[in-house]
């Protein structure tokens, strides 16, 4: 009797082809050519030739073999061990070790540009300040610090969004630390436009290049203080997490 | 819960089944219907006989056990799986660790008992 154009042991291997499935190709044909020869050779010994003799010895042969999805667990509790290890190393995307190192870049690189995109048109408008009469530049002082910071959160938006994206969806950071790094430019962005204009009001034109000055000084300790401690803080959890 | 005695088998099968198989072909080599049915003489090591064929093809490709083919006096050839050198030294060190370990499980289950 040819044993695989019997229907029980055709859908019998059929079933157990599929549930090793996920078995690397080599090892899932040697254990179905180990379970058909198995299938043959348990057949011939067992009486058989009707119909009926047949299908009694299929299935006392298939009874002793176990339903299929006990041998794919065997065949995949073998591999228990190493198959842990992985998906206790497939920490998600966001979790993982580099990301609090590209977050930290980007932010440096956010403020980088709004101190540069700010810089530059104070500068301008400074420059102007040569041509024209120092009171007209006074007036549009308070006014182009906002534009020139707001200019700055724009340059910086693309960025803020990607780094809103990692930290967002990242394990790596409290709530209150994920807070904390998505003000890290709004906030430089605020001072920057608020600053200049406060020192202005306050002092001149002496409170407000004071004011610049400390908003800048601020933002670069403040900000790389603060993106330190929360890049360490992210990194200790990444390497306990691993 | 308290684990139920097939569970517990499952559990040291685990650890022993492999070595067993091994030790099985010292004397040379069977074929795979021959091995499983020596093991489920008494059900203890051997469940289903099918989980018998994911084992043997581990042990292949760890290079314990190799195959050949062999003339049968009845049907079609057979797959012989023969010891290995590696094998015969991986059976020899379970042998080491396992008459301690079987010691040491003895003595705890009848400390227990004369509590």
């Amino acid at each position: 009797m040819n044993v695989t154009t019997h229907p029980a042991v055709a859908r019998y291997l059929d079933d157990l082809g599929r549930m090793l499935g996920d078995l690397e190709p080599g090892e899932r044909a040697e254990v179905l050519a180990g379970v058909r020869e198995h299938i043959e050779e348990a057949l011939g010994d067992r009486p058989h030739g009707s119909p009926q003799e047949d299908d009694a010895a299929v299935a006392a042969v298939l009874t002793e073999l176990g339903p299929p999805d006990v041998i794919a667990q065997a065949a995949y509790a073998d591999r228990a061990a190493p198959a842990d290890d992985r998906s206790a190393t497939r920490v998600p995307l966001t979790s993982r070790a580099w990301v609090p190192v590209v977050v930290a870049l980007l932010q440096a690189l956010s403020l980088l540009l709004v101190i540069l995109v700010v810089g530059s048109s104070v500068g301008w408008v400074e420059e102007s300040s040569t041509t024209s009469g120092g009171e007209t530049v006074v007036r549009t002082m308070g006014g182009s610090s906002i534009a020139a910071a707001l200019a700055g959160g724009l340059v910086a938006l693309p960025l803020w969004i990607v780094i809103a994206l990692l930290v967002g969806f990242s394990a790596l950071w409290t709530a209150r630390e994920k807070v904390t790094h998505l003000l890290v430019v709004p906030v430089t962005a605020l001072l920057f436009a608020a600053g200049p204009s406060l020192g202005w009001s306050l002092g001149g034109p002496t409170g407000m290049v004071v004011s610049a000055w400390t908003v800048l000084t601020l933002v670069v300790a403040g900000g790389g203080w603060l993106l330190y401690r929360l890049t360490v803080s992210a990194r200790r959890r990444a390497s306990a997490a691993r | 819960m308290v684990p139920g005695q097939e569970a517990i088998l499952t559990h040291l099968r685990r650890g022993a089944l492999e070595y067993c198989v091994l030790a099985m072909l010292g004397d040379g080599p069977l074929y795979g219907l021959d091995i499983a049915r020596r093991l489920t003489a008494d059900s203890v090591l051997l469940a289903s006989e099918g989980t018998l064929y994911p084992l043997l093809a581990r042990l292949r490709r760890a290079g314990l056990v190799e195959t050949t083919w062999q003339e049968s006096p009845s049907g079609p050839p057979r797959r012989y799986y023969a010891m290995t050198d590696q094998g015969r030294a991986a059976v020899a060190a379970f042998a080491r660790a396992w008459t301690p370990f079987r010691d040491a499980v003895d003595a705890a289950l009848t400390q227990g008992e004369t509590r």
